[in-house]
């Protein structure tokens, strides 16, 4: 009985989750000429633009650096646009919460499987370039799926609870965006690790988005097979930070439509 | 815990909402802390204080198979927070509240579309927000694009539709699956008139059909009272009444909306309750089209038969003060006051002036209140020449120079107020306007500049700025009353009244009069015929209980006395309950 009802909620949430993803698609692309085609487009201008800048005017010393930079700003991508566009999820969706009898849960999750989306379509991109280098792809790829189950479940963890206290205090919008640029220079995609000091190197043990783009590099480009301590720490960390988001937003959902 | 007995029990299966005790807090912070900062700052100096604010109080009732249940209140009520805990929208703070079933909200339609996309993507999109499967959705496409009325605009973005077409899909796409429940928030007010029919005829089909029930929130009376069978009355929070839809109707119609103590609440209540009918006649309305209507039909009734050669005292509607000069002046001739306004005299002014046939007319104010064009209609109706006498100038003037020029006509008794005071309560002295057409009785402001060599045996002061009044009673000559009750009707309405029946002869009248004490238009020209009834009028706020309830225990005094109850105005005024309501307060 209750099995049913779950199962039918969960057939239900689904629908909701894809007719939105849908949606958002639609009205992504809709009314530009070249449409879907910009997602493979703007990683490969953005991989020129800083293969320009730091390959001829800054030279950092590292092998093959276009793919080496498209690797991890594709992935550190998909982690920031699915946090802050899950972050204003709730706040957009005001209308509806208010009206209708519908897990607010859906929305923030929403927002990530559509980057998600986002994320394949560039993956291209990155198929294209390795082509164009003539990187031949190891076993070592197949581990992909996982790291991307790692850094989806890492991004909904992290937008739930953004999406949760956005509703309480419209601040973090403003400052999530400071955070993500600072973020983005602290973790090593566009320089190599070793440019910078020691003691950064092992305060960068304690990004996750370190861990998830060097997992990346490892089995896309460079060929190593992460270590079993690796991928369970990669894993431990996305689950924890899941769950603690999943939490809070649990505790906070039904308040929220006393404050959007 | 008592066992309840087996039939009980099998009632109370049949529930399909069940609300138990629902109150609802928000927690209002007494200042909007929207950012981390300000929480802190608040936080740290121990200032986090919130202010409750209770939307509902336990609020209880259930909701059986099949019925369709009217929740009613007045704009902030709390209705709709009741609405949106039963849709499962808000989590109550406290209590229960089940449905069986599912639920179909009609809580403003069309909150899911987006409108960048087409209407069949809004459909699909809509349905899943709404959890039907999308099997369910492709099979009922065509159902919801007929009852939509969009088959050629089904592929347009949405942002091109009117709101009506919106208002349209949003209400086939609720109403496309059978509910358990169907939820009505004020929704037939959208769109045209040809599609609110649509949609209400849905909603019967669906009742009748298919035994849905049905949950409709309005503060339309008509609407619940023509839907429902049940419904409950939600005030500030709390329960006023529920039941029989007809009954509730009838007290929220009396009573919604309406500010007094309990005490007096209680004692509306009472007499609402109170099982007698009222028999035909308990009470009559003066309920012309208009003032000028209402002011002619008194004419005639005071004076059947015409004047024959007398005086007609015609005044302004620019303040009541002039009319209550004019009310003085007529009452020394014994004439009717016929009312006029600005360029034009209204035609029932214009016919009822024929039938009175006066030789001579007494015109209240300037020419700007009435202008000669309008006295010049009035001189056109007749063929002998109809002799006008103006006096014009300010209030104060006007009151000076009648004062004056008719010492010797005045009675014992005069009003003394200052024209602030007149104009701003100027119910309290439209109360004794009968009295100072009988009693001839001049309005004296405290303004005038010179009084002459009067004496009264008594002056009635309306007190507002006494010692300035005071001061120039000690130059008027005789006893000084003083009268000011208070400013609400509840206080001078029977004040007066009283007061009344302790200086006036006592007569054998059987009628009194009701009317406004926010509409001076009606009670003022009608001076002349309370008067010559000799009876009184009684100045009520009907949009007050403690007004209603003064003026019911009144009544409900003098059921000996008075037979009959005359309402000044038309439904404006008193509504048909009000009316009810008061002559029930006559019968034993």
């Amino acid at each position: 009985m209750t099995a049913g009802i779950i199962s039918e909620k969960m057939r239900k949430n689904a629908f909701i989750l894809s007719s939105l993803v849908s949606k958002d698609f639609k009205l992504k692309y809709r009314r530009s000429v070249l449409g879907i085609l910009w997602s493979v487009l703007n990683p490969l201008l953005m991989m020129m633009v800083f293969t320009a800048v730091f390959s001829t005017m800054f030279r950092f010393n590292i092998a093959d650096y276009p793919i080496y930079f498209i690797l991890g700003n594709t992935l550190f991508t998909l982690m920031s646009d699915s946090t802050s566009s899950a972050m204003h999820s709730i706040i957009d969706s005001a209308a509806l919460i208010k009206k209708i009898r519908i897990d607010k849960i859906v929305f923030p999750v929403e927002k990530v499987l559509f980057q998600l989306v986002n994320f394949a379509v560039s993956l291209v991109a990155v198929a294209i370039v390795m082509i164009y280098f003539r990187i031949m792809p190891t076993l070592d790829l197949l581990l992909l799926p996982f790291l991307v189950l790692c850094v989806v479940l890492f991004s909904i963890g992290l937008g739930l609870l953004l999406a949760a206290l956005a509703v309480f205090f419209r601040d973090i919008c403003h400052l999530w965006g400071v955070v993500l640029t600072a973020w983005t220079y602290a973790t090593p995609i566009f320089y190599p690790v070793d440019q910078v000091p020691v003691w950064m190197q092992q305060v960068m043990q304690y990004n996750p988005m370190y861990h998830y783009i060097t997992y990346f590099r490892d089995i896309a480009l460079w060929g190593n097979t992460p270590s079993l301590t690796e991928s369970a720490l990669c894993f431990g960390g996305a689950l924890a930070v899941f769950i603690a988001g999943l939490l809070v937003f649990k505790k906070a959902q039904n308040k929220f439509i006393l404050y959007v | 815990m008592v066992k309840k007995a087996a039939p009980s029990n099998a009632q109370e299966n049949s529930w399909v909402i069940k609300v138990e005790k629902v109150s609802m807090v928000f927690n209002m912070a007494s200042e909007q802390l929207n950012s981390l900062k300000e929480y802190a700052i608040a936080l740290a100096r121990h200032e986090l204080r919130f202010k409750e604010f209770r939307a509902l109080q336990k609020v209880s009732f259930t909701v059986n198979k099949g019925d369709v249940f009217g929740i009613m209140g007045t704009n902030g009520s709390g209705k709709s927070t009741m609405l949106k805990i039963v849709a499962g929208v808000l989590e109550p703070t406290e209590g229960t509240c089940q449905v069986k079933g599912r639920i179909a909200p009609l809580i403003e339609l069309g909150a899911g579309f987006d409108m960048e996309l087409t209407a069949r993507e809004n459909i699909f999109l809509n349905g899943a927000l709404l959890g039907y499967p999308k099997k369910f959705i492709e099979q009922h496409l065509d159902a919801i694009v007929e009852f939509a009325e969009l088959e050629e605009f089904l592929d347009m973005p949405m942002k091109n539709y009117s709101s009506g077409m919106v208002a349209r899909i949003a209400f086939a796409i609720a109403t496309v699956i059978v509910p358990d429940v169907l939820i009505v928030d004020e929704v037939l007010s959208v769109g045209d008139f040809r599609f609110q029919k649509k949609c209400e005829n849905r909603i019967n089909d669906l009742i009748a059909n298919h035994g849905v029930t049905v949950l409709i929130v309005s503060h339309s009376n008509e609407q619940i009272a023509r839907l429902c069978n049940k419904a409950i009355w939600i005030e500030k929070g709390e329960t006023q009444m529920m039941g029989r839809t007809r009954d509730v109707c009838r007290v929220y119609r009396a009573l919604a909306g309406k500010e007094g103590s309990t005490s007096s609440k209680n004692d509306v209540l009472k007499l609402i309750s109170k099982k007698v009918k009222v028999p035909k006649g308990a009470y009559d309305a003066i309920a012309g089209p208009n003032v000028f209507a209402n002011t002619a039909t008194m004419a005639k009734a005071a004076w059947p038969h015409g004047l024959d050669q007398g005086v007609v005292v015609m005044a302004p509607m620019s303040a009541p003060a002039y009319a209550l000069a004019a009310v003085s002046l007529a009452g020394l001739y014994d004439a009717p006051v016929l009312l006029a306004e600005g360029d034009d005299l209204p035609n029932s002014t214009v016919r009822e002036l024929g039938r009175l046939d006066p030789s001579k007319m007494v015109v209240i104010g300037d020419e700007e209140a009435i202008s000669p064009k309008a006295i010049e209609k009035a001189c056109s109706m007749f063929e002998k020449q109809l002799e006008v006498h103006r006096i014009g100038g300010s209030i104060q003037e006007i009151c000076a120079h009648l004062l004056q020029t008719r010492q010797d006509e005045w009675g014992s008794t005069a009003l003394l107020a200052s024209s602030d005071y007149v104009q701003q309560h100027w119910a309290q002295v439209a109360a004794f306007a009968p009295y100072m057409y009988h009693n001839h009785a001049p309005l004296i402001l405290c303004e005038q500049a010179d009084y002459g060599a009067l004496a009264f045996s008594q002056v009635l002061c309306f007190a507002d700025d006494e010692a300035r009044a005071t001061s120039q009673v000690s130059a008027l000559q005789g006893e000084l009353l003083e009268f000011g009750k208070g400013e609400q009707p509840s206080q001078y309405g029977v004040a007066v009244l009283e007061w009344l029946e302790a200086h006036q002869e006592v007569t054998n009248a059987d009628t009194i009069f009701f009317a406004s004490a926010d509409e001076p238009w009606d009670v003022l020209p009608g001076a002349a015929y309370i008067s010559k009834l000799n009876t009184n009028v009684m100045l009520v706020d009907t949009a007050n209980l403690d007004s209603m309830a003064a003026a019911i225990r009144y009544l409900s005094d003098r059921k000996n006395k008075y037979r009959k109850i005359i309402f000044l105005g038309g439904f404006m005024v008193f509504a048909d309950d009000d009316k009810e309501l008061f002559a029930k307060a006559l019968l034993p």
